[in-house]
């Protein structure tokens, strides 16, 4: 994750707040904290199963937009395939559409961002994105659910 | 426990192609009970159940959070096992149409859609101004009804025209104002 603030958002910052962030943390409690590294390996490891079913994409979808992070491209490139391999072009967008929302809350360059950089992913599988099917300004007024 | 259950029972390989719009038809007489049938829950029709959602129920819903929704929105239909079964080959050879149309099937409503702001502060603010003038209203109208008064006795023409002639006795307004209007030698107003 770390990774992801520093390239997106680089030139953004200053000099003396990257210093800031490049200092040593030190881990005062004595179990081990998972390093970012470590995390995408287990999110893509899990994604990059070859008998993936619906089910556990779609569970490890939920998982993961309930944590703090936005996931790095080469997991949201895991899910991808793996929504390919499960035949399921409609959970490919509705995930780019969480990422999408969830990325403009953080800011407006991140999602162009993403986008970059899974375009391969993208084109190799034949995956639209939301912008491609008209799903990034809304298309039918339906009722609200609260409204009912 | 329940997540496993709803996992075994779930149709996550095929699903139910029901080919009438309509699912439970009163008039006829219902039909027997098969394996097909009994996979059909009462509460969510034909739809195929492909997930865990929030809490292993087989519900729809559209949320922020949890961007998959435990079951799909729409049954299939023959036109949609069309679409699914070309799903399975190459996405480039899906025309956009055909993939708003299977994004449909599976959902309701788009992120966009359903974190759109309602609008809500129009009527608010419509309801809040009409509220405020009813009761202007309402209040001036009681006072006007419940209040209503007879007017005193010096508001008769009578009293009004002898405290006018006094006015213009004691020379009330007397440069610009009502005795400038009185001519005092012929003792009438001024031409």
């Amino acid at each position: 994750m770390a990774y992801l603030l520093r390239s997106a958002l680089t030139q953004s910052v200053s000099k003396t707040t990257r210093t800031m962030w490049m200092t040593v943390q030190r881990n005062m409690s004595s179990h081990k904290k998972e390093t970012d590294e470590e995390f995408d390996q287990r999110w893509k490891t899990y994604f990059d199963r070859p008998n993936i079913d619906g089910w556990d994409i779609r569970q490890g979808i939920n998982h993961m937009n309930r944590l703090d992070l936005i996931p790095e491209p080469e997991i949201i490139s895991a899910c991808l395939q793996a929504c390919r391999r499960v035949n399921d072009h409609s959970l490919a967008v509705r995930y780019l559409e969480a990422i999408r929302y969830k990325s403009n809350a953080v800011s407006k360059q991140v999602w162009p961002w993403i986008l970059q950089e899974i375009r391969p992913t993208l084109d190799k599988l034949g995956v639209s994105a939301p912008e491609d099917l008209g799903y990034d300004k809304p298309e039918l007024a339906l009722k609200s659910v609260d409204d009912m | 426990m329940l997540q496993h259950q709803s996992r075994a029972n779930a149709s996550t390989v095929s699903s139910v192609v029901q080919s009438s719009p309509v699912v439970l038809d009163n008039r006829k007489a219902p039909p027997p009970l098969d394996a097909d049938r009994m996979r059909m829950y009462p509460r969510i029709g034909n739809r195929q159940i492909v997930g865990y959602g929030l809490k292993g129920k087989p519900e729809y819903f559209d949320l922020v959070m949890f961007p998959c929704p435990s079951i799909r929105w729409e049954a299939d239909t023959p036109e949609t096992a069309v679409l699914r079964k070309k799903e399975q080959g190459d996405w480039k050879q899906l025309s956009v149409d055909e993939k708003k149309r299977l994004y449909r099937a599976s959902f309701r409503q788009t992120f966009e859609e359903f974190t759109a702001s309602s609008g809500l502060w129009k009527w608010t603010l419509g309801w809040g101004l009409i509220a405020l003038s009813a009761l202007t209203l309402a209040y001036d109208g009681w006072r006007r009804i419940a209040y209503n008064f007879d007017k005193p006795s010096s508001m008769s023409d009578e009293k009004l025209k002898q405290q006018m002639q006094f006015h213009i006795a004691a020379r009330q307004g007397p440069m610009s104002g009502l005795s400038s209007k009185w001519d005092y030698e012929t003792g009438t107003w001024k031409k």
